[in-house]
């Protein structure tokens, strides 16, 4: 996939850019809006990341410009600009996806796959891991043909550990997913749910499929 | 023309000297009126005298010329002139000084016992004389009534000279009084060019006259003050932010301080990112919790209203926590009616949030945190009570000051909103229009109530669900 990365600070152009990199896509940096416009940056990249104040013309008028000359590359908004009129005006102008900054680069990165899934083909209904193995329409986990029982909490949980297997799922992420909306209070809510769900999956092994990576949140590690 | 007092001066002179205009005018009518009656009533008595005169004659007309000619000597010298006329007006006999216009004068309204006509500069009054049998005379008394007119003049330009005069004094005197009535304002204008943002501690002089001036003087007043305390809560906001983020900025810095001190191994690096990150995950939720602050407490539209259904959200929201209440050994209960008001989902979250997670961290186990939402006819009755280690008295007053900490000691990881989430609910509760209050005890747990209204408008400001016109919407 090719992505475009439109953002005039470049100490964040160089950070995304070097991991969607390393995650085996191609990136390419523009500092401001009149060279996306004039590049066509958007009509010639898989998926755009856009910064909204940016030099000269704006990002919201990057996007709209490309949205009404039909095109319908996805694009995800990244702005310091985070109040829901915000969030809106960027929804309205034609964006798929909005994170605000300060972000986490995981979190970035799982949308950026998020969104290039959704705009290719469905998610997957049965998705395996090792010996995992977990079917969304029943509800089901296996652990080596082994029916595990999991509230509907630590089910939630693991499948999106397994949609990103071996990537980083941020706190935020698995708060969104499981409750539709994040707690960033005092108390971390998710701790207590991992930590169950590696007492079930986890059982007969010395080391856990879960890691706990300190400072960005848990990744299923399984080959 | 352009300040207050200069029209003021301007109004004031125009007034005075129309009604200066109109007393002239006023003087003059009187005036002429009253020296006129003057004159008639002498030229009446006189005339008087000579009917009487007249009366007690013979009806031999010789003696009565020769009686009315002897009168009108007398009348001479006071400058008068008489004439007799007989009952068809016919001169029968006139003074030597009759003028002529007087003497040829066509009587008229001879059936009436008097009258009083002005011919030119003369003016004479004509009486009859009737006597029993005999031929009915009338006679004429008249005077010249240009001295009359002189005198009038001459006390017309005297008062002019003296409305002059006044006109001339009145600019003076408007502007000093206009002066006088503005200096008030001059002396507003005066302190509020000089207060600055920083400087906000001046206040406009108050006289005590209960004027209006003292009015408005009172309400810039209060003015100022509210403006003074806004700024004083603001600057306290950002210095007390500013310690709040020095706390993890230090901690990053030592972190990286050491790592570069000596060569260390990969791991030793990637344990150091590691805490950096930590530090930085709570420097950005500390960002986020101040921006929740500022948001909930702003008056910008930046709050969408839905009708919301609070109990979905107090049951949600308790969801959320059921996990690590149970972890604690804390039993959460949820009693909630369905209640709808119009309100931002993603606030009451925050609200409930912070509720059930401070009521959790302070419930020891085996404790109980109950969440109770009730509505009567105007308002919504949300209550987070817990069992827990309760707020000592003393800390009750502060504790929906920003970054205010019951436990100075405790440290930054244990509370990582850092002093904000009661102050955040307050702002949030306080922008919807409800109250929120605390009642606790050491030992006695906490009770956290928190009242709104079922309707919008009860709030600071109407709330608007519109985000703005895109076309402002380029950053």
């Amino acid at each position: 996939m090719h992505v475009a990365i439109i953002e005039d600070d470049p100490v964040i152009a160089k950070a995304v850019g070097k991991a969607v990199r390393e995650a085996g896509h191609e990136c390419t940096w523009v500092a401001d809006g009149d060279t996306a416009i004039r590049d066509r940056t958007l009509a010639s990249s898989d998926l755009v990341v856009l910064d909204l104040m940016l030099p000269k013309t704006g990002g919201l008028s990057v996007l709209e410009a490309a949205r009404s000359a039909g095109i319908r590359t996805p694009v995800l908004v990244l702005t310091a600009l985070g109040t829901v009129p915000d969030k809106l005006r960027g929804f309205t102008a034609g964006a798929d996806d909005y994170l605000v900054k300060p972000f986490a680069v995981d979190e970035l990165l799982a949308r950026i796959e998020a969104i290039h899934r959704r705009a290719g083909h469905k998610p997957a209904l049965e998705m395996a891991a090792g010996p995992l193995h977990l079917t969304l329409a029943t509800k089901r986990v296996t652990l080596s043909g082994r029916t595990i029982e999991l509230t509907p909490t630590e089910f939630s949980i693991l499948e999106l550990l397994m949609r990103f297997n071996g990537q980083v799922v941020t706190r935020k992420m698995l708060c969104e997913h499981v409750w539709g909306f994040d707690w960033d209070g005092p108390t971390n809510v998710i701790e207590v749910h991992i930590n169950r769900l590696r007492g079930k999956i986890d059982k007969d092994r010395s080391d856990s499929f879960i890691c706990t990576i300190r400072g960005r949140g848990y990744a299923l590690a399984v080959a | 023309m352009t300040t207050l007092r200069a029209r003021l001066t301007l109004w004031n002179t125009a007034v005075v000297l129309a009604m200066t205009l109109a007393s002239l005018v006023a003087a003059r009518i009187i005036a002429r009126a009253t020296l006129y009656a003057d004159a008639d009533a002498e030229l009446r008595s006189g005339a008087t005298e000579v009917v009487l005169a007249l009366q007690d004659l013979s009806p031999n007309i010789d003696a009565v010329v020769a009686e009315i000619g002897r009168k009108a000597r007398s009348h001479e010298e006071r400058g008068w002139f008489s004439q007799l006329l007989t009952e068809d007006g016919t001169t029968i006999w006139k003074s030597v000084h009759c003028p002529a216009s007087v003497a040829d004068y066509p009587p008229h309204n001879l059936d009436r016992e008097e009258n009083i006509v002005q011919v030119g500069p003369y003016r004479y009054v004509r009486l009859r004389i009737t006597r029993p049998g005999q031929p009915t005379y009338h006679v004429r008394v008249g005077t010249d009534t240009t001295g009359l007119d002189e005198r009038l003049t001459s006390l017309l330009q005297q008062l002019t000279v003296v409305g002059l005069a006044l006109a001339m004094l009145t600019p003076v005197a408007g502007w000093w009084l206009a002066r006088r009535a503005t200096r008030p304002v001059g002396d507003i204008l005066q302190i509020a060019d000089q207060l600055r943002p920083t400087r906000l501690g001046d206040r406009l002089p108050v006289r005590g006259s209960r004027d209006e001036l003292d009015r408005l003087a009172r309400t810039i007043n209060r003015l100022l003050d509210h403006v003074a305390d806004h700024v004083d809560r603001q600057q306290q906001f950002v210095a007390d932010a500013a310690h709040e983020l020095r706390g993890p900025l230090a901690a990053m810095r030592s972190l990286v301080e050491v790592a570069v001190s000596h060569d260390r191994s990969p791991a030793e690096y990637r344990e150091t990112l590691e805490e950096v990150l930590e530090e930085m995950r709570h420097l950005s939720s500390l960002a986020n919790a101040m921006l929740t602050l500022a948001e909930a407490g702003g008056d910008d539209a930046t709050t969408t209203c839905e009708d919301l259904d609070l109990a979905a959200v107090v049951r949600q929201t308790a969801a959320m926590f059921a996990g690590v209440a149970e972890e604690r050994g804390v039993r959460i209960t949820v009693d909630a009616a369905p209640v709808v008001l119009p309100g931002s989902a993603a606030q009451f979250r925050q609200v409930l949030g912070n509720l059930l997670d401070n009521g959790i961290r302070f419930t020891p186990p085996g404790g109980t945190v109950s969440v109770r939402l009730a509505a009567d006819a105007d308002r919504a009755l949300l209550t987070v009570r817990d069992s827990g280690e309760g707020i000592a008295a003393g800390h009750i007053a502060r504790i929906f000051d920003r970054f205010y900490k019951t436990d100075p000691a405790r440290s930054r990881h244990d509370g990582r909103s850092g002093g904000l989430g009661l102050p955040i609910c307050k702002a949030i509760v306080e922008r919807h229009g409800g109250t929120i209050a605390v009642a606790s005890g050491v030992g006695q747990g906490t009770t956290v109530t928190v009242a709104l209204p079922l309707r919008a408008g009860g709030g600071r400001r109407p709330h608007t669900a519109a985000p703005p016109p895109l076309a402002a919407s380029t950053p």
